[in-house]
């Protein structure tokens, strides 16, 4: 009988001990590895098109890719468009989703531009303007700087006199795109992007 | 030493755990489908699998087996093999956060795959020493790990292939894998060990 | 006499392909001068050297060499004819888009009025010479359109003369080194002499022996310091693309993503050269040699054409009735593009005019057999980089190297299946370029957004100091009245 005990206790002991130093181990690790923050929101953050628009419910797009590395949805970026959703899904290693956007958003690319005969110098949508694309001060002409601006539509609405339009991004004069050949059936073109991991 | 390197060539290919003797196979399919994601996964399985076959024998060696305490040893293997894990976890995500998100849930998961068990209670079966140990890992690893990266591989042509509807995903994929067991049914007889 | 050398090319050159070169076609009847045209059509955003404005008006008279045209980049198109401005509106144009652009319109009046520069006189140093071919408008007349000036810099080493003309059925820098051989080796001697260069290359192919006995003459006659290394190249396509041309001859491999200046050689257009030595003279660019050939014309041969000279007059000058073509390849069998209104006029980098018939094979799905993997001289893997790019993954093709592709054709031209890679190429490097260009706007835009938000924080950090500073004032300021009150109650 004691035999039996000895036996059972020895090998319960043995295991505890054993477990103990495991757990002792990692404890250590889990301190030797610590990390802080989370770099993961860089490459992320890489991706996202820095319109600073805020149309994910996020303040910008540094939050939202924060965001996005604490498991919040990836597909909420409209001016990134269902590109950017599926380079979000194939740097995650998840599986792509549509993009979740409504009539009125577009992921056409938009510039604002200021109707010059309207504006009264107010300087409001200079605050409004996330990445100092505007030009101008108080009771001066204000103008958009049409390169650097992100088309996130941010100034239209602090506009007292309404004299900001979103308009299509001016293309250079010699631009031109090449034509897509056709694709035969065989091709399996536009079928994946939704599919990853 | 050529015992050594027999193993090793034994564990790797001609009793590949995945292909021949079916172990790992949660991984195997679960990761496969691009080489980035297959190739760190490789690395963590190795890294583990190594770890935990030289700490099962010690473990055998100097506890259990003293102890008389054989009876436990599938307990204590899967102990000291989520000890190991666990410390690769935070090691990949200390050094490579991008590759800890890609992985996911797979990484933990390494302390359920059964080729990794399965090495530890093989080295016992076997009675071998600790170095045919620690080389009977490090094969069955490199065996894994060459067979995760060609997957991979295949997984991602076959994305683009045209491939009819019934079998695109994981269809196509098992079919694939079939087949490269076949292939590697090849190897059968070149090592008996 | 100018010191030179002729050697075959040690290095062969991996990949491409050996079509039939059909060079005698357009070689047997002499290069002839042609009337002048009725009209002359000159894109104003397509002529080479970016967007343009006009320098002219409608109802302007203009001499030849009257500059009419000023692009982005300073290059100066001029009037290749005297006659009056007529027109200025959307227009056919020689182009892949084979689509209507602004356009300038000049009627030739016949008249011999001329506008040149004033001639240069050596010596003159880098700055002048490159102020003067942006005036005389000089640009890779081989083609690519690429402003000359621009590659002109300090520390370049050696000049690389593309005697190549490697595309078939294109004769016509042969043509000119055979007809003006002086000038593309003067043109030479004064941009070596400008830029310190000691070494001038000539890479012809060995298929070309009268322009290689004329270059030879000319360097008996020529008193230049330069020492010409002429060297022989096997006849294949395309050991003319600069990078291949660069590693040809002098064994330097230019790395991904930088152009051969940069590592210290320039490659010239035997016409580009040509035209330099003209302008240092005070000519503007105002004809070229255009090769007029295929089996589709009655007869073949080289012109020298004004420039802006509509396609149209230049099929009728072979003798040709221009409604028995549906569509004319502008440039050659591989690289060349189509264009079907034959009013478009022609530019300084219209090279060739083809015409043949060709059948058109329907295209089937790819068999894997590697071919264009073999034909590809910058050993890619077309056969992977347009799997990607079907299926709509242009990082995959990206990481595959479509960055670096060339688009010479070879592929085209090797695949049993008849898939039209190059086009797919074609139009992936343009997503990729469009792609890497928003990605450094959004960098730019994140800059910017991190300096205003920092900006904003300082600015409130310190409103708030001034504030608690005023604070900290008003309560001193109240205490110390305090106190004075207690006192004198």
């Amino acid at each position: 009988m004691t035999e039996a005990l000895w036996t059972i206790g020895s090998g319960v002991i043995g295991l505890s001990v054993v477990g103990l130093v495991g757990g002792a181990l990692l404890q250590y690790a889990s301190k030797a590895f610590k990390v802080d923050g989370n770099p993961l929101v860089d490459s992320i953050d890489a991706l996202l098109p820095q319109t600073q628009c805020g149309q994910c419910g996020h303040p910008g797009c540094k939050p939202y890719a924060e965001a996005i590395a604490n498991g919040e949805p990836i597909n909420r970026c409209p001016p990134g468009g269902q590109e950017t959703v599926d380079r979000l899904a194939n740097l995650l290693g998840v599986d792509s989703l549509p993009l979740d956007a409504d009539e009125t958003t577009t992921d056409q690319d938009l510039v604002a531009v200021i109707i010059e005969e309207e504006c009264i110098g107010c300087t409001k949508c200079i605050q409004a303007c996330p990445v100092d694309a505007i030009v101008g001060a108080a009771k001066l002409m204000h103008t958009v700087i049409v390169d650097d601006c992100t088309g996130c539509d941010l100034c239209v609405d602090p506009c007292p006199v309404d004299c900001i339009d979103m308009v299509p991004r001016p293309k250079a004069s010699d631009f031109w795109i090449p034509n897509r050949p056709d694709v035969i059936s065989s091709d399996r073109f536009g079928q994946i992007g939704m599919q990853h991991g | 030493m050529t015992d050594l390197l027999l193993i090793i060539v034994s564990a790797a290919l001609v009793n590949n755990f995945v292909l021949v003797q079916f172990l790992g196979l949660c991984p195997f399919m679960g990761v496969s489908s691009r080489i980035d994601s297959a190739l760190g996964m490789s690395f963590a399985t190795t890294f583990v699998l190594t770890l935990s076959s030289v700490v099962a024998y010690l473990l055998q060696s100097l506890l259990l087996i003293p102890l008389d305490a054989m009876w436990l040893r599938t307990l204590a293997f899967i102990v000291a093999i989520a000890v190991a894990v666990q410390f690769t976890e935070l090691a990949i995500k200390k050094t490579s956060p991008l590759l800890h998100s890609v992985l996911g849930i797979y990484l933990p998961l390494i302390t359920t795959n059964c080729a990794v068990l399965g090495v530890a209670l093989l080295n016992t079966n076997r009675a071998h020493t600790l170095a045919e140990s620690a080389f009977y890992g490090i094969g069955a690893a490199l065996g894994f790990s060459l067979v995760l990266v060609l997957f991979a591989g295949v997984r991602e042509r076959l994305q683009l292939a045209d491939i009819p509807a019934p079998f695109q995903g994981a269809s196509i994929a098992l079919i694939t894998a079939g087949f490269m067991a076949l292939a590697f049914m090849g190897f059968t007889g070149m090592i008996r060990l | 006499m100018a010191e030179y050398q002729i050697r075959h090319c040690e290095r062969q050159l991996e990949g491409g392909i050996h079509p039939e070169t059909y060079k005698d076609l357009s070689t047997s009847a002499p290069c002839v001068f042609i009337d002048d045209p009725k009209r002359l059509v000159f894109p104003i955003h397509f002529s080479g050297g970016g967007p343009g404005e006009p320098l002219v008006s409608i109802g302007d008279t203009v001499s030849q060499g009257t500059p009419i045209i000023k692009c982005q980049s300073g290059i100066i198109h001029v009037a290749s004819r005297a006659g009056t401005v007529i027109d200025i509106t959307d227009h056919a144009i020689t182009h892949p888009s084979d689509d209507v652009s602004a356009s300038i319109i000049i009627e030739p009046n016949g008249s011999k009025d001329q506008s040149y520069l004033n001639p240069l006189s050596w010596p003159f140093d880098a700055d002048t010479l490159r102020d003067r071919a942006i005036e005389a408008g000089i640009l890779g007349l081989g083609g690519a359109g690429f402003p000359s000036f621009k590659k002109w810099s300090d520390g370049t080493q050696t000049l690389i003369i593309n005697a190549a003309e490697c595309e078939p059925y294109l004769t016509a820098d042969d043509t000119l080194m055979r007809i003006d051989t002086h000038s593309m080796i003067r043109g030479a001697c004064m941009l070596s002499q400008t830029l310190d260069i000691k070494t001038i290359v000539i890479g012809i192919e060995d298929n070309k022996p009268e322009a290689l006995a004329a270059i030879e003459a000319a360097l008996k006659e020529s008193r230049s310091d330069c020492f010409f290394d002429i060297v022989l190249l096997d006849t294949k396509y395309p050991s003319g693309s600069a990078r291949q041309l660069v590693w040809l001859t002098l064994g330097i491999e230019v790395p991904s993503g930088s152009r051969s200046v940069e590592s210290g050689v320039i490659v010239h257009n035997p016409g580009t050269l040509a035209a330099l030595s003209r302008a240092i003279d005070g000519k503007p660019i105002t004809d070229r040699i255009v090769t007029l050939t295929g089996e589709a014309l009655t007869t073949q041969k080289n012109v020298i054409a004004p420039i802006g000279t509509p396609i149209r007059y230049l099929i009728e000058a072979t003798k040709t009735n221009p409604a028995s073509l549906t569509s004319i390849t502008v440039g050659g069998p591989m690289m060349g593009y189509q264009v079907t209104d034959f009013e478009a006029g022609i530019t300084k980098t219209t090279n060739c005019l083809l015409a043949r018939e060709v059948e058109i094979v329907p295209e089937s799905p790819c068999i894997r057999c590697g071919a264009c993997a073999t034909a590809c001289p910058v050993r890619l893997q077309p056969q992977q980089m347009v799997s990607a790019l079907k299926g709509g993954l242009l990082d995959r093709a990206i990481h595959e190297g479509l960055t670096d592709c060339i688009e010479c054709a070879a592929c085209n031209a090797v695949c049993p299946s008849h898939i039209p890679l190059a086009e797919w190429f074609r139009l992936g490097r343009f997503e990729a370029r469009e792609k890497a260009n928003e990605q450094r706007l959004a960098a730019e835009a994140r800059e910017r957004f991190e300096a205003r938000n920092k900006r904003l924080e300082r600015i409130a950090q310190e409103q708030e100091a001034k504030r608690a500073a005023r604070k900290a004032k008003t309560a001193d300021a109240l205490n110390k009245a305090r106190k004075a009150r207690e006192e004198s109650a």
